[in-house]
């Protein structure tokens, strides 16, 4: 073999060994590809915070959560309220279902009594910024039998953005503080939370009305809904409206934003504030409030 | 004796030195390829990064990939803006999976996105990867590439360097080269591509084929079908490819020889008559039975190969994520085949599907609207497969042919509307598109009403013309390649063409369409390349392999049907249809 040949192939041994070496060398420096780290366990603990700061841990398509938990004092996004083991068809399936059965599923699993248990709150509390978001188990854990449902309470966020973070466990939340972050109030016809500068504080629960009802009219939907209102306002605050000649009530039929059938469907709320138009105030009527206190 | 006349006279003696050895005819192609890699790296560098840096915004599919390099995005990914910077952050279990469907999304552009993150500090990047390395990473590759395909090209070095300009053209277009700042699996594909056709060109230069050249076109096909599985249309051109020719090993050889010793009879079998027969018939079937065992084991390392490639295609494909075939079913019904039925509740039944999902026409999968919200979702997955939607196609040839249209649309329309190539800085507009080389974009644009004719046109004529190529007398191995590599992305682009329209259909088409843009713009340098190999002779400093016949084993025959010199024209060994004669 020639000289420039040998050089040639040299030259052509060296660069792809220092090719091949940089290739192996950063892939092993690399964590493999593939799916995350850790084991695919979900921690099915009730009352166990997580941290899922990202959007896609929260998204709808994204069922499962194999993060550890976290300390519920520490900065975390979710906290489980129940855990539920799924039953019907789908439990059958061999192989995880698509999320979209999945979620669909999953809609009434999730028992709105032991969410308002978890958080403390009662009919009388209407809640605001805090829902529900489920998560199933992982494919692998599916295989090998597992059928729970972990329901956690969330704050409300829009999908593919990340659910804001909790500095304090969420738990007794409409006991243990005022909780005016978490509650419904409005201004102007706008809807914002108590901790803000408001007018009126919705008093839960929302009164439905059948079709009959509605037949009858918004005159009597509205006076249906005054009676409705006037024992709750009291017991909302604490004590008779007749002693707070500060306060008042006002009863209002509307269509509820979040029925499919929002067309013929209408509740009545109970909406209680300072006396004239223009008075403004931050937190919570709510009495059981922490003294002092704001959530 | 004064020396002040030495050191001008040395500087100059070692400059004329250096352009002796540059221009030295023995390493004249050396320095071309090195030149022609390390300029195509520096303009696309600059192409990237000069002005403004010019990249791709992220659709959402982002986060699949990058995840794996443990890494989350800084703020929202947004389609108006390029956002290349990323953090780090620890992904856990299905959070990095396709779609949260528990399967990992895997793609070679890891590879890439793993010397990028390395990249990153080095360069004074912001973050734990940013998509700006990415770039630098694929520059230097593209460069490499460019250097490669120069070295493989078999032509004189003036054609090669124009041939090889014109690949690179259509690499540094604004249709193209904005991939390479982006989160996206397509720089691995695009850069594959490359590879792909400089191994071929590699392979094909010598009448027999090497085990190390079968070698770099199976990595180099594994490499860009592995990137995104809807490159898998490539076996259609690469397998014939590496059965074109026969097998050049002397190990095998020598094993051979070993076993026609030991086993007398078997070497019998594929011997040379030792005279003639009066059964002249029976002798001719005999040859031609011979000839036929001989072609068959003189590709069987070859075949071996292919082998390996399909069974590697076949799992990677068999690892896709139900998830996107779900994905795929509800955009080919929904997206793709309702819109523009004259009778969906017709076209439903016809599937399978209830009726009443007709009012879900054009909504697609990820619509809270649309038809995954109906309670007739679960039948509709269970009854809807492949294999319908491809019936549905074939019963319906006109509506195909309709598709294939818009097809043709998406792919005139170069690159996704609905995506910004520059980062959120000032005087940007959003969703701004790079124009600062778009021949593509224009052309395209131009050739929109003649789409029928020009694509086609190009794809069927530049497979007429493979063809043709390999049918020409006179021609060395090495340029009769450049007819094998026509005939390969001629295959590749229609395949792929089809593949996006059968899969994903309407949804997102004209970015799908960006690997069968890239397949279509190769095809002009490969006609040019062909054109060349026609009307000029080889390059007499291309180092052609030789084989070295051996007279009593099948794979080097000197004188029989299979075994081919290096120099001998077009045989029936190589004609289409007669890979094994």
């Amino acid at each position: 073999m020639n000289a420039p040949r040998m050089v040639k192939g040299t030259v052509v041994t060296v660069f792809t060994a220092a090719v091949l070496s940089g290739v192996i060398g950063a892939s092993l420096s690399a964590t493999p590809p593939g799916l995350g780290s850790g084991p695919l366990r979900t921690t099915w603990t009730t009352g166990a915070c997580h941290q899922l700061a990202q959007p896609w841990e929260t998204a709808f398509a994204y069922v499962s959560d194999t993060k550890d938990p976290v300390d519920c004092a520490r900065p975390h996004t979710t906290e489980t309220f129940e855990v539920v083991k799924l039953t019907g068809h789908l439990a059958q399936a061999q192989e995880r279902p698509s999320y979209v059965l999945l979620q669909r599923a999953g809609e009434h699993v999730c028992s709105k009594e032991k969410f308002d248990e978890y958080l403390g709150a009662t009919s009388l509390d209407a809640v605001w910024g805090l829902n529900t978001i489920r998560f199933f188990p992982s494919a692998r854990e599916w295989k090998r039998g597992e059928r729970r449902v972990r329901c956690d309470v969330t704050t409300s966020h829009e999908e593919m953005a990340a659910p804001q973070v909790l500095k304090r466990p969420i738990k007794n939340v409409y006991t243990a503080t005022d909780a005016s972050r978490w509650r419904v109030c409005r201004w102007h016809g706008d809807q914002v939370p108590c901790a803000e500068d408001h007018g009126e504080e919705l008093i839960g629960p929302r009164l439905p009305f059948s079709k009959d009802q509605v037949a009858k009219g918004r005159t009597y939907m509205k006076q249906a809904t005054r009676q409705f209102c006037e024992s709750r306002v009291s017991a909302y605050i604490g004590e008779p409206l007749s002693k707070r000649p500060d306060l008042e009530f006002s009863a209002e039929v509307e269509v509820p934003s979040e029925s499919a059938r929002s067309k013929s469907s209408r509740v009545g709320l109970c909406w209680v504030g300072p006396v004239g138009a223009d008075m403004l105030f931050q937190g919570s009527l709510r009495k059981n409030k922490g003294e002092g206190t704001r959530a | 004796m004064s020396n002040h006349s030495i050191h001008p006279k040395s500087s100059n003696d070692t400059l004329a030195r250096a352009m002796s050895w540059l221009t030295d005819p023995c390493r004249r192609l050396s320095v071309t390829c090195v030149v022609m890699g390390f300029a195509w790296c520096v303009i696309m560098l600059g192409r990237l990064f000069i002005g403004s840096t010019v990249g791709l915004a992220d659709s959402g599919d982002g986060h699949r990939l990058l995840c794996q390099l443990d890494v989350a995005p800084v703020g929202q990914p947004q389609w108006a803006w390029v956002t290349p910077t990323y953090e780090a952050y620890d992904w856990k279990g299905e959070a990095c999976s396709t779609g949260g469907s528990g399967t990992p999304y895997l793609s070679t552009q890891w590879v890439l996105l793993v010397f990028a993150k390395a990249l990153t500090p080095v360069l004074g990047l912001p973050g734990a990867l940013d998509l700006r390395a990415l770039g630098v990473v694929c520059s230097l590759v593209f460069g490499l590439a460019v250097a490669l395909l120069t070295a493989a090209m078999p032509l004189k070095i003036w054609a090669r360097t124009v041939v090889v300009c014109g690949f690179a053209l259509a690499t540094v277009d604004s249709a193209v080269a904005p991939y390479f700042i982006s989160p996206f699996s397509e720089p691995a594909a695009l850069l594959g591509m490359l590879f792909l056709v400089a191994g071929i060109l590699r392979l094909l230069r010598g009448s027999r084929t090497t085990l190390p050249g079968l070698a770099l076109v199976s990595a180099a096909a594994l490499w860009t079908i592995f990137a995104k599985a809807q490159t898998m249309t490539l076996l259609i051109g690469v397998l014939p490819v590496m059965l074109a020719r026969p097998v050049h090993s002397p190990r095998l050889a020598g094993a051979w020889r070993h076993l026609s010793r030991r086993f007398p009879d078997l070497g019998r079998l594929t011997a040379e008559p030792a005279g003639t027969s009066a059964d002249g018939a029976g002798q001719l079937a005999r040859d031609g039975a011979r000839g036929l065992a001989v072609g068959v084991l003189r590709r069987l390392p070859a075949a071996v190969m292919c082998g390996v490639i399909v069974w590697s295609t076949v799992l990677f494909a068999g690892g896709q994520a139900g998830w996107l075939k779900e994905v795929y079913h509800v955009h080919q019904v929904f997206l793709t085949i309702l819109p523009s039925s004259p009778t969906p509740e017709k076209d439903l039944r016809e599937l399978g599907v209830a009726p009443e999902m007709a009012k879900f026409a054009g909504k697609s999968f990820l619509s809270t609207t649309g038809p995954t919200s109906s309670p007739h979702y679960e039948e509709f997955l269970d009854t809807v497969d492949d294999g319908d939607i491809l019936a549905f196609w074939a019963k319906h040839p006109g509506r195909a042919a309709a598709l294939a249209d818009d097809g043709l649309l998406a792919l005139t329309a170069t690159r996704p509307e609905y995506l910004g190539n520059f980062l959120n800085e000032p005087g940007k507009v959003a969703y701004a598109k790079d124009d600062s080389f778009s021949l593509t974009v224009m052309a395209f644009a131009l050739l929109r009403p003649l789409r029928w004719i020009v694509f086609p046109g190009l794809w069927l004529g530049s497979l007429a013309v493979g063809v043709r190529l390999l049918r020409h007398r006179g021609l060395r191995a090495g340029p009769r390649g450049v007819g094998w590599v026509l005939i390969a992305m001629s295959l590749n682009t229609v395949a792929q063409f089809w593949a996006v329209l059968l899969s994903d259909g309407q949804n997102d088409i004209v970015k799908h369409m960006v690997l069968t843009l890239y397949g279509t713009l190769l095809l002009g340098p490969l006609l040019l390349a062909a054109f060349a190999a026609t009307a000029l002779s080889d390059d007499p400093d291309t180092d052609l392999d030789e084989g070295t016949p051996a007279a009593d084993v099948p794979w080097q025959r000197a004188g029989s049907s299979g075994a081919l010199a290096a120099t001998s024209p077009v045989t029936g060994a190589e004609a289409p249809g007669a890979a094994f004669p």
